[in-house]
């Protein structure tokens, strides 16, 4: 058994130093993936830590490979919620603009709202892809296996939002 | 061209992502953990509390002469759902007033 997965047992039998390191290992990693597909950055938090809850509850729904490819499809779950949320209360209000200058002012804020804007013309799927292949090193299958798509549906989503991406670059002066 | 695309797109994600080493992020984790802990707690013991109750109660319409023992029982409950949902922050207390 290799050290994740011993992290993982662990976390079964309620330790809360395995579960610790759990977060410190992987936080980065989860935080960055959903600050490219959450409409915001305090979404993303929020799934962040719903994502490491999901895995202290149901640590044992475990069924092996890459601790932190099973994290990233918790996370992507957690998304897709949270995408079909903020449609809906779009939809419910209209007039609901985020004014840029009333977000709080964090740490890197300017470096998440540039990366945000970059993925902005991106569907959500591709935002994802995009995200995983490009910006967290995953390769196309294991990017597959997060998303749960077949794996030429996430090579043409990478193409399309590297297209896109392309144009907006090329847009910037 | 691609290269210099993935690289630039890389480097923002970068910029973009928190650091390595996050305990702040840590300790959110672990509130709201014990959050959902305090909470399935409760609602677990207060359904075993109005089971209680119910049984008591359903006892004491059989046998109404059992008042007393009702009122035993319903501060037994109080006692044991207090113990079940403070009992350990209350033993922390202590022992940090000891020191």
């Amino acid at each position: 058994m290799d050290e994740e997965a011993a992290l993982i047992a662990a976390i079964c039998r309620g330790s809360d130093a395995a579960f610790n390191r759990l977060v410190d290992n992987h936080q980065q990693a989860v935080r960055s993936f959903l600050r490219g597909v959450t409409p915001g950055p305090e979404d993303a938090e929020d799934y962040a830590q719903e994502t490491f809850l999901a895995v202290w509850k149901h640590a044992s729904s475990f069924r092996g490979g890459s601790v932190r490819a099973w994290l990233l499809s918790i996370a992507w779950r957690k998304a897709i919620d949270s995408h079909r949320r903020w449609s809906r209360s779009r939809r419910r209000d209209a007039s609901y603009q985020i004014d840029l200058e009333d977000r709080p002012a964090e740490p890197g804020i300017e470096a998440v709202l540039a990366l945000q804007q970059a993925l902005s013309t991106l569907t959500l799927d591709q935002k994802a892809a995009v995200m995983l292949c490009l910006g967290c090193g995953l390769t196309h299958s294991e990017a597959a296996e997060v998303l749960k798509m077949p794996l030429g549906t996430v090579k043409s989503h990478v193409l399309r939002g590297r297209d896109r991406l392309q144009a907006v670059f090329g847009d910037a002066p | 061209m691609t290269d210099q695309l993935e690289s630039r797109f890389a480097e923002m994600v970068r910029c973009a992502a928190p650091t390595e080493r996050d305990p702040l992020f840590r300790l959110q984790v672990l509130e709201r953990r014990e959050t959902e802990r305090f909470r399935q707690r409760s609602s677990l013991t207060l359904a075993a509390a109005c089971l209680v109750l119910v049984v008591a109660a359903a006892a004491l319409a059989l046998r109404p002469a059992g008042f007393g023992t009702l009122s035993a029982m319903i501060l037994l409950v109080g006692c044991l759902a207090g113990h079940r949902l403070y009992g350990a922050t209350l033993m922390a207390r202590l022992r940090q007033l000891r020191r």
